[in-house]
């Protein structure tokens, strides 16, 4: 129903205005923090631009300063967290998109058992099953590693139950018309398959890099070295200062940089990333 | 140039459906075969066998005297025109008439040489650098051909291949496919269950009921003489006439109606008479029967009489006949027929009782 009636759509604006201030506010506070000096903070928050500028960024990332009790440079966690989630988001689509080709287009037997057991698991979150992941990668001497942090997240049930509903909806002419040209089922995947989930790809790639870029338990509990630490983990540590002052303008600013990754990966695929969630291209 | 025999071809599914029983065909060098029926026939299934899509419950299929059976479908050296095109959407027109060139490793230059040669032919020149998207109907069902034209493949299937378009679209292909078919003689295989295709583009004609062959032929003796009720009553429209009848001494009794003549040959007892709507004419000295008009269907060429018989057992009955006939519901009119055109067949077993040779002309019809 759209209602045409001026107040209203006044009464609209002002929801939408409330809610985009409301998110937007904490967005705000931390990126005027980042340019005032750390006294600032002991008596109010600052709702202004301070005079420091771009000083508190160009220390960060310049001189590779460490401070409060992080030992490891931001530069540094940055690569990490960049390396992790690459790493799970490439493994995941990969795993995901393989093995939904496997459940969709191939009969073999226990191939509704190999699904079913793919989807229960959609049920159990990270947290749930995060004790026994940790035994066994313990077990697989994979603790402080990069194999470590990714591996054990790159199964997912969600994309391959995406992709297995995507593929679904392929026409079965497509598969047979393709046999018929003469493409085994690794060409079909090659030149038909992956070109058509082109935008189904891009929509699971930004959902999947925002969330290994998120990933904060997981690297908490299985690197001790700080060597691996991840700028998420790192935000955390600063916090934790048993004497001395919280840097928070040092903090605001790591806050902005490690939101930097995300908010240009969903930028850059923006267009595709909706297509993909809204319409297929057939 | 090639042949295609099927002997013995059955399709069973694990669910014990049986879906195509023990089924033998010849189909010569550069025949078009058409395969006409209802749907749950079989043809498809007949069809996407020979192609390799669907496996070979038992039976033995064979491409110019190699038996295929076990072959995949792009080693039979077959190519296949969807109902619903099946273009690859993501490559241009000039890729999806490539992709079984390149994946034969055909050479680059040849490709480029076939693809244009084909492309003339349909008239997709202009279209080449075009997604499937962006064309219409027909223009995608030219480019599905010219998909399997670019392969000179030992057999054409096709699968439905008009049906997703406009009456009017649909006939222009029907030519079209004829034409290309005679032009480059390859030997083709076309399922359809419209009768009209069926009939105009077929050398020999294969009607399936219910997994079986009904009839094989040219399309015309299917129309003159049709093998079994099924047939008859599948192939022409509207549909022929039947009516339960008897086989007495003098003749054939339908209803209180007796046609005379020598029924020395056959079995008495029941029986079932068809005649087609076209073979009935209007008469208003010495009727055969007496119907009363029901509805008019008016087709402009022609008028559609839906009539039944007066008297008990009465019959419903269609009649057709010259489109400016003027005729008010409820009228009462006459109907005649020729000998030549009344079609027995057995009341069990639904088939043809072959009377042309050994039957004299009616002598007379009377009221008994």
């Amino acid at each position: 129903m759209v209602e045409r009636r001026p107040l209203f759509r006044i009464f609209c604006h002002v929801i939408l205005v409330l809610g985009i201030v409301s998110i937007a506010l904490p967005v705000w506070v931390a990126v005027v923090a980042t340019t005032h000096e750390n006294s600032a903070f002991s008596t109010s928050t600052p709702l202004w631009f301070g005079d420091l500028g771009f000083s508190v960024f160009r220390d960060l990332l310049s001189n590779e300063s460490t401070f409060n009790n992080s030992s490891l440079p931001i530069t540094d966690m940055l690569f990490n967290s960049m390396i992790m989630a690459l790493a799970i988001t490439v493994g995941k689509l990969s795993i995901s998109i393989m093995s939904a080709y496997a459940v969709v287009f191939f009969r073999f037997p226990g191939r509704m058992l190999a699904f079913w057991m793919i989807f229960f698991t959609l049920m159990l979150p990270v947290e749930v099953r995060i004790i026994p992941t940790f035994e066994i990668v313990t077990n697989l001497n994979m603790l402080n590693s990069f194999s470590g942090l990714t591996i054990p997240l790159i199964a997912s049930a969600t994309a391959t139950f995406l992709f297995r509903q995507f593929f679904l909806t392929v026409p079965r002419e497509l598969v047979e018309a393709a046999r018929i040209d003469g493409a085994g089922p690794i060409r079909f995947f090659f030149d038909i398959l992956l070109p058509l989930s082109r935008t189904n790809i891009a929509a699971l790639f930004v959902i999947t890099f925002i969330y290994g870029w998120n990933q904060y338990l997981w690297p908490l509990l299985i690197t001790t070295d700080a060597q691996y630490y991840t700028i998420v983990m790192g935000i955390k540590q600063m916090l934790g200062v048993t004497d001395g002052i919280i840097e928070w303008n040092k903090i605001m600013a790591t806050t902005i940089i490690a939101m930097l990754p995300p908010v240009i990966v969903v930028i850059a695929m923006q267009k595709a990333f909706v297509k993909g969630l809204v319409d297929s291209e057939k | 140039m090639s042949t295609v025999t099927l002997s013995n071809i059955a399709k069973a599914y694990p669910n014990g459906y049986q879906a195509v029983h023990k089924l033998n065909l010849d189909i010569q060098d550069g025949e078009m075969v058409v395969l006409v029926g209802p749907s749950g026939c079989g043809k498809s299934t007949l069809l996407r066998m020979i192609a390799g899509l669907e496996e070979i419950t038992s039976g033995e299929l064979t491409i110019d005297g190699s038996i295929v059976n076990h072959l995949e479908p792009g080693e039979r050296d077959i190519a296949m025109v969807f109902q619903n095109y099946a273009l690859y959407p993501h490559m241009t027109i000039y890729n999806n008439m490539a992709y079984g060139l390149r994946n034969r490793k055909t050479p680059k230059a040849e490709i480029h040489r076939l693809v244009t040669e084909a492309a003339e032919m349909l008239e997709l020149s202009e279209l080449l650098e075009r997604k499937p998207k962006e064309l219409s109907g027909g223009q995608k069902q030219r480019v599905a051909m010219g998909r399997a034209i670019v392969r000179e493949p030992k057999v054409f299937l096709f699968d439905e291949p008009l049906s997703n378009l406009d009456a009017k679209l649909r006939v222009q292909m029907r030519l079209q496919i004829k034409k290309l078919q005679r032009r480059l003689g390859t030997t083709s295989i076309y399922v359809t269950h419209d009768q009209v295709e069926a009939m105009t583009l077929a050398d020999k004609l294969v009607v399936l009921n219910k997994g079986n062959v009904e009839q094989v032929g040219r399309p015309i003796e299917i129309y003159d003489r049709p093998a079994s009720v099924f047939v008859a009553t599948f192939i022409g429209s509207p549909s022929m006439n039947i009516f339960d009848a008897n086989i007495i001494s003098q003749g054939v009794k339908l209803g209180n109606l007796l046609y005379k003549f020598n029924t020395q040959y056959l079995k008495i007892g029941g029986v079932k008479l068809g005649i087609r709507p076209e073979h009935l004419q209007v008469t208003k000295t010495n009727p055969w029967f007496e119907v009363e008009v029901e509805l008019i269907e008016a087709l402009g060429a022609d008028l559609l009489v839906y009539c039944r018989t007066t008297g008990e057992h009465s019959q419903n009955l269609v009649v057709r006949v010259d489109g400016h006939s003027q005729f008010k519901l409820g009228d009462v009119i006459g109907l005649t027929t020729k000998l030549e055109h009344l079609h027995l067949f057995d009341a069990t077993t639904s088939k043809r009782i072959h009377i042309e040779n050994n039957v004299q002309p009616i002598t007379e019809a009377i009221y008994a």
